[in-house]
């Protein structure tokens, strides 16, 4: 579903190495976390992936098409929810979301459905009236969700999804990812939060100064061994 | 004091960005470009310069010959007042409030006083740009005659001190109007629309009182000349008169030596400073006021009505309309981006209304006759319009760092071209409308004139449009954290009237020669341009297809 192979980028013509040579693959109907500690390089690879930065190397098929060949191809595959939430100030959030649907090809029916669906769901039906300007944190943080949301593609890409939302909303959009890979899509996050990443994905790779050092499923990683390892221990020694 | 310098380091060094530009080059030194480009702009308009010298000598010349040359100093230290005056209440809206850095500072433990003397050394060094290039020629040119060291001293503290009185205004109405205009809702856009008003009633104001100093009594022009041969640097009262502090500089100038000179070289210097001070004291009355009951979001809170606001559109409609209310909803891009629609044609409705009818005759003359050359004269202003607006090369840089947002979603880039070319186009086509009304005042142009005028520069300023939109989407500037700085300090707005400027001047020259070398017909000429506007676009658009 989302395929990267011997990526590599570097900031600053070359001084700072901030992925170097990474593999994964995240298969249909996976959840797949993508952790680390601050400044392995996760937003880097998320930024790459959706076409935000152009990789130095390597190559990234996103439900078989390369996002550097088949740009607009590649972003029909995918929708994204980056970790700060800069949107535009002076829309209303409805104003947002009517323009995401429009760019999704969403069709009038199934965005009343499901922009009414998601707006309950976050409790953002009050708010969306209103300019982004005017919103909390939280607030932009879903709005971007439910644009995203309104695109229903074959992989969901978040970075960071859970820091700022509040228990509900961190519950719900849980139980999206669940939804959506229930129905054969994939989801691939980057996270902090180990506990969120240990219940929830099926596999996942640790990244640290821009190498995977470590990729699995939960039992994978805790290579078998016989006293039960959390994923907090196993990340803290391998981030040694 | 020691606080209000430090504060104005700090603003100035974020503003000009200095050490950013220098970090950036260190780590990169293909960053290196950029400020070189820029030198190499500013190097390119040092021959527009020689020529300001040129002229400015010669007027001088020409005013010794009468015994006036004290008035070169009457007509420059009040032309740039008038310039800063101008300049600068919209300076001192975006500077005062609707700069962001108030929410940083206000917090700190610092006097109110600082802050306001910071800003406000900050555009009176801003405004230096414009005013020491301006004036500079003029010590020069005048110091054979009139040189010493007092005159390089009233000079120079002459000159630095031009923008404290006009600023002075500017800011104070300013802060008036951000205190008492404040309505629920529509604050930033009533605000606007008051400045501009408030603008126009200056400037007709200035004009009015420019034509009632300078116009000779019709009947008494020889008594005129008498009195202005008899009486030297008399011209000064006239040429000063609707900005007195102008008048007492250039006494000082030209007196320099005497003690009149040094008597009103000390007024205008008391003036200033008091000019300074009152606005300071009103500052300290109604500035952190006003900036708190600034544009606060109206947040209605109420449910969405769902059938109305759920509305599906075609791709490159919701492009347009989010560029569009951006921009609307933005004060500093209504200023900058729809003001000059707006502006031109007042000017050009007020020439008439002030200067008399009977000059006005001369361009009616001019016209008949010569209808078709008019439209191609015509065509070429529209042209220069679209090219100085910057609302086409800053389309991108606007979005600043919700830019991700386009550029994640699976657009088409002839969805983006079409999308990001509307708003702009429909700016220039109110403008010609709107430019056309005002001609409409001086001359009475035939109905063929205007739809001509109006079609060809429609297809005339379209590559111009769309070379804004490449440059902007070729390099846009994205790290602001300040909306004026996507507009004001974006060097695309400059390609772009650089674009626009080569292109009249390279159509202007082939159409001369074919029309008065080849002997070609007018409409052949303006078929040509909407042709080649047509072709330039479409070569536009394949260069497009191909950025980023
Ligand atoms: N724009 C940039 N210019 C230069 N270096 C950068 C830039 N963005 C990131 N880096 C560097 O690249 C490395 C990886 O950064 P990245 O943002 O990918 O980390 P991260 O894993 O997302 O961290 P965090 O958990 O803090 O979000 C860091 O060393 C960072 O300093
Ligand atoms: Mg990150």
């Amino acid at each position: 579903m989302l395929k990267v192979e011997r990526l590599s980028k570097s900031y600053g013509s070359g001084k700072i190495k901030a992925v170097d040579n990474i593999d994964f693959h995240v298969k249909p109907g996976e959840i797949f976390g993508f952790l680390g500690p601050n400044g392995a390089g996760k937003t880097t690879t998320i930024k790459m992936i959706v076409g935000l930065l152009k990789p130095d190397s390597g190559t990234i098929l996103i439900n078989g098409v390369d996002n550097q060949n088949e740009v607009i191809k590649a972003k029909r595959q995918f929708s994204y929810v980056p970790d700060d939430h800069e949107l535009f100030e002076k829309l209303k959030g409805i104003e947002y979301l009517n323009f995401l649907a429009d760019v999704y090809g969403v069709d009038q029916d199934t965005r009343s459905g499901d922009m009414i669906r998601y707006l309950k769901m976050f409790e953002m039906e009050k708010a969306v009236n209103d300019p982004i300007a005017s919103y909390s944190h939280g607030m932009k943080q879903k709005i971007v969700l439910i644009g995203a949301l309104l695109n229903d593609p074959p992989i969901f890409i978040l970075d960071e999804p859970m820091v700022g939302l509040d228990p509900k909303s961190s519950f719900n959009l849980k139980e999206l990812m669940k939804e959506r890979c229930s129905q054969g899509k994939s989801v691939f996050f980057s996270t902090h939060v180990l506990e969120v990443a240990e219940k929830l994905c099926d596999r996942v790779a640790i990244i640290n100064k821009g190498k995977i050092i470590a990729q699995g499923s939960m039992e994978e990683l805790k290579g078998g061994a016989a006293d039960k390892e959390s994923l907090e221990n196993i990340f803290l020694e391998l981030t040694e | 004091m020691k606080e209000t310098l430090n504060l104005t380091k700090m603003l100035l060094s974020a503003n000009f960005g200095f050490s950013k530009m220098a970090y950036d080059v260190k780590n990169d030194p293909k960053k290196l470009g950029m400020p070189l480009l820029v030198l190499f702009v500013f190097a390119s308009m040092i021959p527009v310069y020689v020529l300001y010298m040129k002229l400015l000598k010669s007027i001088y010349l020409q005013l010794f010959v009468l015994g006036q040359e004290g008035t070169v100093f009457a007509i420059l230290f009040s032309g740039a007042s008038i310039i800063v005056l101008f300049f600068g209440m919209i300076y001192a809206m975006s500077t005062y409030y609707f700069s962001k850095d108030l929410d940083r500072l206000l917090f700190l433990p610092l006097k109110e006083e600082s802050i306001i003397m910071a800003k406000f050394i900050n555009m009176i060094i801003y405004e230096y740009l414009i005013i020491i290039p301006l004036v500079l020629p003029a010590v020069i040119i005048a110091f054979e005659d009139m040189g010493g060291i007092l005159y390089l001293i009233y000079f120079i503290v002459g000159a630095l001190l031009v923008p404290v009185i006009p600023l002075s205004i500017g800011t104070m109405l300013v802060m008036a109007l951000m205190k008492f205009i404040n309505l629920e809702g529509k604050k930033d856009m009533l605000r606007t629309i008051s400045m501009f008003a408030i603008l126009i009633v200056i400037l007709g104001i200035q004009l009015l009182i420019n034509k009632a100093a300078t116009s000779i009594p019709p009947g008494s022009e020889a008594e005129f000349l008498e009195a202005m041969l008899r009486n030297e640097n008399s011209m000064v009262n006239m040429v000063g008169k609707s900005y007195p502090p102008a008048i007492w500089i250039s006494k000082a100038l030209y007196g320099s030596s005497t003690l009149l000179g040094a008597g009103n070289f000390l007024l205008y210097v008391a003036i200033s400073i008091g000019f300074g001070a009152a606005m300071i004291r009103v500052g300290r009355k109604f500035y952190i006021e006003g900036y708190f009951n600034r544009g606060d979001m109206t947040s209605k809170r109420s449910k969405v009505d769902y059938n109305d606001e759920i509305r599906a559109r075609r791709i490159w409609q919701s492009i347009f309309l989010n560029d569009m209310r951006i921009v609307m909803r933005t004060p500093v891009y209504l200023f900058n981006c729809v003001s000059i629609v707006v502006l031109l044609p007042v000017i050009l409705i007020m020439m008439p209304l002030l200067s008399g009818t009977g000059e006005m005759d001369i361009f009616t003359g001019l016209y008949v006759g010569n209808e078709k050359l008019f439209a191609l004269i015509l065509i070429g202003v529209f042209v220069f319009v679209a090219g100085t607006n910057p609302t086409q090369s800053t389309t991108v840089s606007r979005e600043g760092s919700a830019s991700w947002i386009n550029m994640v979603l699976p657009i088409r880039k002839k969805d983006m071209f079409i999308g990001r070319l509307l708003f702009p186009l429909l700016l220039q086509s109110a403008a010609m409308v709107f430019f056309i009304i005002g001609i409409y005042f001086i001359i009475k142009p035939g109905i063929a004139t205007v739809v001509i005028s109006f079609i060809g520069g429609f297809f005339a300023s379209l590559p111009v449009i769309a070379f804004g939109l490449i440059v902007d989407t070729w390099r846009p500037k994205l790290d602001w954290d300040d909306p004026q700085k996507a507009v004001k300090q974006n060097m695309n707005v400059i390609f772009n009237m650089l674009g626009a400027i080569l292109y009249v001047l390279g159509v202007g020259f082939g159409a001369y020669a074919l029309i008065f070398k080849v002997g070609l017909a007018i409409e052949v000429i303006i078929a040509f341009i909407i042709i080649l506007g047509v072709v330039l676009t479409g070569a536009e658009y394949k260069l497009f297809k191909n950025i980023g």
